[in-house]
Parts: C-alpha cells; sequence; structure tokens
C-alpha cells in the first residue's frame, strides 16, 4: 500500500462505519471524480456523458461502499463499477470514436472495424503478387511464439508503446522490447530481402 | 506504391480481424487479469482477446490509469465539478431518504390464525352450551310447576302381547309427565332389576338400573315426553339374580301425539 493509498483507505473505512457520510464522501469524489472522467473521455464520450456517467459511477459507489472490501485495491473496485456503467451506455446508445485514435468504439459484439490510417491500401497492377506477398506474413506471423506474436500485434496494429504492451500483456518492457527485436529478425529470415526493411516500425 | 510496412500492417489486420471473434470479458474478469488472479490458460485466451480488442485493451490500461492523480487532472473546471458534486448529492439524498409511507393492507397474520380459530371455537362452544342451560332451565322450570291430574298408568304383562282385546294403555296428549307402575306378574326375588324402554320399530330410547320393588312387588318410574315423543314403546323388564339376568316381562305404552 503507496503513501496515496492511506487517506482513500481511512475515508472508506470512515464511510462503512456511516459517520459524515456526505463530507467522507465529497473527499472521496474530489479525489477522483477528475479520473473517472477522464476515464469516460478515452472512451470516446462527449461531455456531457462524460459527466452523466461519472456521476452514474459515484453513485454506484455510494450504494455499494458498504460492501467494498477493503483488503483489495480500490481503483480496482472503481474500475469495474466505472466499466460496467460505460458497457451499460453502449448498449444504449452509439458513441463516438476515441480521440486521437482511428479505431471504432463499438460495432457490434465483437468490437468496431480497424481503419489504418496510413494504410494507402492496394495499388492497382500489383493484383496477385501482393495478395501471395500479403499470404507468406500472415503465415510468418502466425509461426511466431504466441507472447512474440501479440507483442507484434498490439505494436502494429494498436500502435501501443512497450510500457502499453507490457502493462496489457503483463510483461517487463525489457521482454516486450526482447520479443519485439526477435520477431522482426525472424520475419527477415522467413520472408527474405523484401522485406528488410520489415518490422523497422514494430520495433522502434 | 505500398511498401513492406504497408503490408505488414494489412496481414496483421487480417489476423485480429480473423480472431476477432469473442465476446468482451465482462470488467470483473478484466481486473482479475490485471491482479493475476486467472488460470494461466484463461489469462492466455483473455490475451488473445486484448491482441485483437481495441476497446478492452484500452479498458485494461485505464485501469492502472486511474491510481494515477494526475490522470484527467483539470479535464473538468472547478464549475462544472462543484455542479456535479451537486448533482451526485442530490443522488446520494435520494438514495438516503426513508421511502415513503406505505399503508399496509390489514392481513390476517398467519401467527395470529391458530388464536384466532381457537377464539372461534370457544365462541360457538359458550353459545351452544348457553343454549343447552337455556333449555335444562326451561326442562326444569316445566318439572317443577304441579301439575293437574298427572296420570298414573298401570302395565301388566297381559297387554302386551295383545293377545287380549284391552286396549293399549297410553298417556293423553297434555300430559307432560307420567308415572308409569310396572306390575309383574307374580311375585319374585331379584337381586336387581334393569328396563329398557324401546320404540316400536326396535331402537332403544333409554336402559337403566336401580329400579326396587315396591312391598306390593311393583316398579313405579316417572317420565316425560321429552324422553317419550309420540309413538308406540315397549318396557322391557329384566331380573338379575346371581349374576345372571333373565327377561321378566315386557309391556307397551302409547304415548299419543298432541
Amino acid at each position: 500500500m503507496d503513501d496515496r493509498s492511506e487517506p482513500v483507505q481511512q475515508i472508506i473505512e470512515r464511510l462503512q462505519s456511516g459517520a459524515s457520510r456526505e463530507e467522507d464522501f465529497r473527499r472521496l469524489f474530489d479525489l477522483y471524480s477528475s479520473r473517472v472522467h477522464q476515464f469516460f473521455l478515452h472512451r470516446g464520450f462527449p461531455q456531457q456523458d462524460c459527466l452523466d456517467l461519472t456521476q452514474e459511477t459515484f453513485l454506484g459507489i455510494y450504494r455499494g461502499i458498504g460492501a467494498f472490501r477493503r483488503d483489495s485495491r480500490f481503483e480496482t473496485w472503481l474500475f469495474t463499477i466505472a466499466a460496467n456503467a460505460y458497457r451499460k451506455r453502449l448498449r444504449s446508445k452509439t458513441t463516438g470514436k476515441r480521440a486521437g485514435r482511428e479505431t471504432g468504439l463499438e460495432d457490434g459484439e465483437h468490437g468496431g472495424e480497424i481503419a489504418i490510417a496510413a494504410a494507402d491500401g492496394p495499388v492497382p497492377g500489383e493484383g496477385l503478387l501482393r495478395k501471395e506477398r500479403s499470404r507468406l506474413l500472415r503465415e510468418a506471423i502466425e509461426k511466431l511464439p504466441a507472447q512474440m506474436r501479440r507483442c507484434l500485434l498490439l505494436r502494429v496494429d494498436q500502435e501501443m508503446s512497450y510500457r502499453e504492451i507490457a502493462e496489457v500483456l503483463r510483461l517487463s518492457p525489457e521482454t516486450v522490447k526482447v520479443h519485439l527485436f526477435q520477431a522482426r529478425r525472424r520475419l527477415r529470415e522467413e520472408l527474405g530481402p523484401y522485406f528488410q526493411d520489415l518490422a523497422e516500425e514494430a520495433a522502434t | 506504391m505500398s511498401g513492406p510496412n504497408d503490408e505488414l500492417r494489412e496481414a496483421v489486420e487480417e489476423i485480429v480481424a480473423a480472431a476477432r471473434r469473442d465476446a468482451h470479458p465482462d470488467p470483473e474478469r478484466l481486473a482479475a487479469y490485471h491482479a493475476g488472479e486467472l488460470p494461466l490458460a484463461e489469462a492466455e485466451r483473455l490475451q488473445d482477446h486484448l491482441v485483437a480488442c481495441r476497446e478492452c485493451s484500452g479498458l485494461l490500461l485505464d485501469l492502472d490509469r486511474l491510481a494515477d492523480p494526475l490522470f484527467g487532472a483539470e479535464t473538468i473546471p472547478e464549475a462544472t465539478k462543484d455542479d456535479l458534486w451537486r448533482r451526485v448529492l442530490a443522488g446520494v439524498r435520494r438514495e438516503d431518504a426513508p421511502p415513503a409511507p406505505v399503508v399496509p393492507i390489514r392481513r390476517p397474520s398467519s401467527s395470529l390464525r391458530p388464536f384466532q380459530a381457537l377464539a372461534a371455537a370457544l365462541l360457538i362452544a359458550t353459545l351452544g352450551l348457553s343454549l343447552w342451560v337455556a333449555s335444562l332451565r326451561r326442562t326444569v322450570g316445566e318439572l317443577s310447576r304441579p301439575q293437574v291430574n298427572a296420570p298414573v298408568v298401570d302395565l301388566y304383562a297381559g297387554t302386551v302381547r295383545g293377545e287380549t282385546s284391552a286396549p293399549v294403555p297410553s298417556i293423553p296428549p297434555d300430559m307432560e309427565v307420567f308415572t308409569v307402575v310396572l306390575n309383574p306378574a307374580g311375585h319374585r326375588s331379584e337381586d336387581g332389576y334393569r328396563l329398557e324402554i324401546a320404540r316400536q320399530g326396535g331402537a332403544v330410547v333409554w336402559n337403566g338400573e336401580g329400579l326396587k320393588p315396591n312391598a306390593f312387588g311393583s316398579l313405579s318410574l316417572t317420565l316425560s315426553r321429552r324422553l317419550l315423543p309420540p309413538g308406540d314403546y315397549r318396557f322391557r323388564l329384566f331380573g338379575r339374580t346371581g349374576g345372571n339376568e333373565r327377561r321378566i316381562e315386557e309391556y307397551v305404552l302409547r304415548v299419543e301425539g298432541r
């Protein structure tokens, strides 16, 4: 437990004991309202929706605070309440796109379509040769070890940093860096000279 | 013309699109994964989903960010924040408000039902007892009143068989109470007597012991119309000697209707 979480635990303890509930709940609100609001901004909601969802999240906290186990991490519990509010809202309305990303937020149960702005699309005339190279690439990527492949996909498709990939896959950033280096080397070996420049982007 | 990296992106996109098949994990499962609480196989399946799903990987990244005090700092103007707090507080106060009083629908409590049944039974028993006592008092009152010319009917054995032309002894309609004298033929010495009064059809209406003969060997008893409503009756007299009982005589009596 770090220094920051100590006062949070004390606030929660007082809230659970029933003493000065409004006052302590205001403290909790002051500590986390901006973060919760930012959480919803990241999901691509407009400002007013973010305020509504933040309000809904804090009411959820108030309702459930009595059952919160203080040996758990408050932010994890807060996350589940906010994420459930988000999913509930998604089911009821279409949202905007995540700021700064080309990825659609939600388009059905399996997520939105991916659009890579940097990709120019196929050039007419390349035809069969391009299709063949694409097939070879897919096969080479599929052959990579699972964790190495996941690192590559997150790097190329979701444009994540080493640190973000490490967080998502529960690895260290150093391990991620090694995985990406190895992935580039293997693809070069597998695919030959045309792909010499391949995965430079992935490894940087 | 597109280069190798564009082709890599396209290939990755195709792989990811093909992998995007399973449903989103719920937030509790994401939190469990983040805490390292999922079994390895399940964690790997979830990782494959995260690779193919920006939404879920984005949620997971923000889980850690919620612990960062700088995350979202100053994204809400102070005035807006105060307004948001007022909205939250109003919701909290609604949650805390006692529910509106509800007028309960009065229903018999199940715990009271046995007592109520007992009370009803006692009431019925009391009413029945009261009626019986009133009837008894009326009977006692009637019996206590002096009656003019209360009949005394002598019964002899010859009258029962109907073999003679003698009329059947009867009780007139206006007589409520009457005395019957049984006259057995001859004079016997019995240890005890028992009398059985039966309707003409055979149903016994009274059966009793304790009769004692007078000095002339006759036995008398006083009867009421309540015991003997209009109809013909047979009086069977039994004598007991040394533990053996035998029928001594049988008489007949008619109670006339009013």
